[in-house]
C-alpha cells in the first residue's frame, strides 16, 4: 500500500512530511530504549507481511498490518513505518524518499487510531473482544486507503476515478486484515498478553491525558 | 495392494550440491514398509539435506526419487507423499505456532478435511497415547525443548503418517525426555528413519544403522 | 526469500559522501515529484542518466529493479488514456482513449523513471551500516537510527523463519484457500514470530546493554567531506538550479 514517487502534488507531499514528522517526534520520545528492539521487530514484521501472499477469493493480497502494530505500539507506530517503509523503498523501490511522508501518514495516523479504539472500546467477553479487533483491522486499513484514495484524489482531479477503484479493490482487503488482526489478538491474548495494552474506561482523566501526548511517556 | 509390496522411499543416483560443496554424490537409498532405519553422519554430511530430498523440500540436481512406488516428478507428487510421511524437525520452534498444545496438534487433521470436533478427538487420542494429555491446554510458547519436542512428535503422529522421518530428535534433550521419545518410538508400529550423531540413540531404536559419508550411504548392521 | 537489494560496488557514486547523496537525492527527487513542465524533466533524466552508469557499471542488478518497477508503470497507460476526459483519438469499442490520457500516462512515466533512478544510483547504493551513520551524522534522532539497524537485522530473520513456518504448515497438509482456518493459520504464525522474536530481542538487548550500549551507536570512522566531494556538490547545485530555472522562469 504505497504512493509511488512522482504521482502526487506538492501540498500533498508537503502535507505527509509535516504530520509524518510530528508523530514520529511523539512515537520517539514515547519510545523508551528498553522498547525499540521490540518496535524494530515489529516494524520488521511489518515489512515481512507485506511479502507474504495471502489467497482472497481468486486473487491474493499481501497484508498490511498497521492496525495490529498500532494496537501493539500506539504513537511509536510512526517511527516503526517510517522505519519500514524507508527499508521497502531502498529493497523494492516501493514508494520512495519524497514520498516517505505522506506514505508513513497514510498508514500510522489510523495506526494510532486503532491503538485509542482498541484501548478505550469497553469489552469484556471473548466474543466481543474479537469484534472489537476485527474493528481495528479492518478500520487500520480502511482508512488507509480512504487516505491513498484521498492522497491521489487531492493531487490531480483526473485521478479521481482511479483514486475510487483504488479504495474499492481494498475492500476485501479490509475484512482480510480484520480477521488476521482478531485472530492475532486472540492469539498474544493466550500467550503474551504483557504485549498488549490495558484497556482502559473514558474518563475525564483520560481524556485530559489525550491532550498531552506531548509529554514524555514511555509506551506500555 | 502394491503400494505395501513397493519401496515407501526409493533414491536412485541422487546427486546434490549447493553452491559451495557437493553434499551427495550418486546416493541410492531405499526403505520398505516396516523397516526402522537409523541414519548416521557427523554434521554437515547432508543428513537433512538427504531428508529434505525425500518429501520434495529440495530439488536434486540429478537422480530419482520414488516414494510409495510412484515416480516423484513434479511438486505436485509430493503433496501426496507429504501426508503420507510424517516429518519432525530437528527445531520444535520451527514447527509448533499454534497458542496451545491441542490447537497444534489439530492443525493436521484439520488440513485433513476433518472437522473440528473430529479433529479434537485424534488430538487428545493421540496426546493420550503418548501421555502428554496433561499439556493439551498449555501455550506451546513457554513448554520446555522437551515438552515442544514431545508436542511436535504428537502434532506430526495425530495425522497418523504411514512413515515418520524424524531429523535428530534427541538434540538437546534430558535423559528423561529422551527416554519419553524412545519409550514412543518403541510403541510405534509404523516404519520409520532417524537422523542422529549418536550412536547409542541409533541403536536403541533403529533395527539397521546406515551411514552417510563423503555423499554415499554405507550399511552396516 | 529476500535478497540484500543493497546494490554494492565501487564508482565515483558508491565513493561520493553517504551524507551529500542522500540530501542531494532527496532535494533532486522533490523538484522532479512536483515539476510540470517537459523540459525539465528532460533534464533531470538527462542528469539521473548520467549518474547512474556509473553505478550500472559497478552493478548490473540496477537493471533489474528498473524494469521491475517500469512493469507497474505500464498499469498508467492502461488507466488513464480510458479514464482521462479529454480529446479522444482513438475509439475502442464504446471505449475512449483520449489525447491529455495519453499525455499524463507518457509524463508519469518520465518522472517516474527519473526519480527511480535518483533514488537506486544514490540511496541504494549506500549499505545499511554507511546509512545508519549517514542518518545519524545528519542529525536524526539516535532511538529512529537504532530502530533503522534493528529493523534491518530482524528482516532477515523474521522472513527466513516465516518461511520455515510456512514449510512446516506445509508438510502437515496445510493448503492457503479462502476460508477462516488459513487466515486462523497465518495469523497464528505471524503472532508466533513476534512472541518469539520479541523475546530474543530482549536477550539481545539486555547483551547489549551488558557491553555499556546506551542507545548510541559509535562510529569507527568520521565523516568528512574529501574535496571530490565538493566537486560533486558543486556538480549537483549546478543540476538543482538549473531544473529550477526551467521550471520556474518564464519564457
Amino acid at each position: 500500500m504505497h504512493i509511488a514517487e512522482g504521482i502526487v502534488s506538492a501540498p500533498v507531499l508537503v502535507t505527509g512530511i509535516g504530520v509524518a514528522t510530528a508523530g514520529t517526534a511523539i512515537g520517539l520520545r514515547r519510545l523508551d530504549y528498553n522498547h525499540i528492539a521490540e518496535a524494530g521487530i515489529l516494524s520488521a514484521c511489518f515489512f515481512v507481511a507485506g511479502l507474504i501472499q495471502i489467497p482472497i477469493g481468486p486473487a491474493s493480497a499481501h497484508l498490511v498490518l498497521n492496525g495490529l502494530l498500532g494496537i501493539l505500539l500506539g504513537w511509536a507506530a510512526f517511527p516503526a513505518l517510517v522505519v519500514g517503509l524507508l527499508l521497502q523503498a531502498l529493497f523494492f523501490q516501493f514508494g520512495g524518499l519524497t514520498t516517505l511522508g505522506i506514505n508513513t501518514m497514510n498508514l500510522a495516523v489510523p495506526a494510532v487510531i486503532c491503538r485509542y479504539l482498541y484501548v478505550y472500546i469497553p469489552v469484556s467477553t471473548r466474543k466481543w473482544k474479537a469484534v472489537s479487533a476485527f474493528l481495528c483491522g479492518f478500520s487500520g486499513v480502511g482508512l488507509a486507503s480512504l487516505g491513498l484514495s484521498g492522497s491521489l484524489a487531492f493531487s490531480e482531479e483526473n485521478f479521481a476515478e482511479v483514486a475510487a477503484l483504488v479504495f474499492l479493490s481494498h475492500i476485501p482487503i479490509m475484512f482480510l486484515e480484520g480477521i488476521i488482526t482478531a485472530f492475532g489478538i486472540s492469539f498474544l491474548t493466550k500467550v503474551e498478553p504483557g504485549l498488549l495494552p490495558a484497556k482502559k474506561t473514558i474518563s475525564v482523566p483520560a481524556l485530559f491525558q489525550f491532550f498531552t501526548i506531548f509529554r514524555k511517556k514511555e509506551i506500555s | 495392494m502394491d503400494t505395501t509390496v513397493a519401496p515407501i522411499f526409493e533414491l536412485e543416483d541422487i546427486c546434490f550440491s549447493y553452491p559451495e560443496v557437493q553434499v551427495l554424490e550418486d546416493l541410492q537409498f531405499s526403505m520398505n514398509a516396516g523397516e526402522k532405519l537409523g541414519l548416521m553422519g557427523s554434521t554437515g554430511t547432508g543428513k537433512t539435506t538427504l531428508l529434505h530430498i525425500m518429501i520434495g523440500l529440495l530439488i536434486p540436481t540429478s537422480g530419482t526419487v520414488a516414494a510409495f512406488g510412484k515416480t516423484m516428478n513434479s511438486e505436485k507428487d509430493f503433496v501426496s507423499v507429504r501426508k503420507q510421511a510424517g516429518f519432525l524437525f530437528q527445531h520444535s520452534d520451527q514447527q509448533l505456532f499454534s497458542p496451545t498444545v491441542l490447537e497444534d496438534v489439530a492443525f493436521g487433521p484439520l488440513n485433513s478435511g476433518m472437522s473440528s470436533q473430529e479433529a479434537k478427538e485424534i488430538s487428545w487420542q493421540t496426546l493420550r497415547s503418548l501421555k502428554l494429555e496433561d499439556l493439551a491446554d498449555r501455550v506451546t510458547h513457554r513448554l520446555s525443548g522437551g515438552q515442544k519436542k514431545l508436542v511436535a512428535l504428537a502434532t506430526v503422529l495425530s495425522m497418523s503418517p504411514k512413515v515418520l522421518l524424524l531429523d535428530e530428535p534427541t538434540t538437546g534433550l534430558d535423559p528423561v525426555t529422551k527416554n519419553h521419545v524412545m519409550e514412543i518410538l518403541h510403541h510405534l508400529d509404523i516404519s520409520y528413519l532417524i537422523v542422529s550423531h549418536h550412536l547409542d540413540f541409533l541403536q536403541q531404536t533403529s533395527k539397521k544403522i546406515i551411514m552417510l559419508e563423503h555423499g554415499r550411504l554405507i550399511s552396516n548392521q | 526469500m529476500i535478497e540484500d537489494s543493497f546494490l554494492d560496488g565501487n564508482s565515483i557514486i558508491h565513493n561520493m559522501d553517504p551524507r551529500l547523496r542522500i540530501i542531494i537525492a532527496f532535494i533532486f527527487s522533490f523538484l522532479i515529484s512536483i515539476s510540470q513542465q517537459l523540459p525539465t524533466l528532460l533534464l533531470g533524466l538527462t542528469v539521473a542518466i548520467l549518474i547512474s552508469f556509473p553505478v550500472y557499471w559497478s552493478n548490473h542488478r540496477i537493471q533489474k529493479k528498473i524494469i521491475f518497477v517500469n512493469k507497474f508503470i505500464l498499469l498508467f497507460w492502461i488507466f488513464l488514456p480510458l479514464t482521462m476526459d479529454g480529446q479522444p483519438i482513438v475509439l475502442l469499442g464504446g471505449l475512449i482513449v483520449s489525447k491529455e490520457g495519453i499525455w499524463l500516462a507518457a509524463i508519469l512515466t518520465l518522472k517516474m523513471n527519473v526519480l527511480l533512478l535518483v533514488l537506486t544510483s544514490l540511496v541504494v547504493t549506500i549499505p545499511i551500516s554507511l546509512l545508519g551513520k549517514a542518518l545519524q551524522s545528519l542529525k536524526l534522532p539516535d532511538k529512529l537510527v537504532v530502530l533503522l539497524l534493528f529493523t534491518y537485522r530482524y528482516i532477515f530473520i523474521l522472513e527466513q523463519e516465516f518461511r520455515t513456518l510456512q514449510v512446516a504448515a506445509k508438510l502437515r497438509g496445510f493448503e492457503p484457500a479462502t476460508n477462516l482456518h488459513t487466515y486462523r493459520t497465518y495469523a497464528h504464525m505471524t503472532g508466533m514470530l513476534l512472541v518469539r522474536s520479541i523475546t530474543k530481542a530482549k536477550q539481545l538487548q539486555q547483551a547489549m546493554v551488558c557491553r555499556g550500549f546506551t542507545g548510541r551507536f559509535h562510529s569507527l570512522s568520521d565523516m568528512a567531506l574529501k574535496s571530490v566531494d565538493w566537486m560533486w556538490l558543486g556538480f549537483f547545485i549546478c543540476c538543482i538550479a538549473g531544473l529550477g530555472g526551467v521550471e520556474w522562469i518564464p519564457r
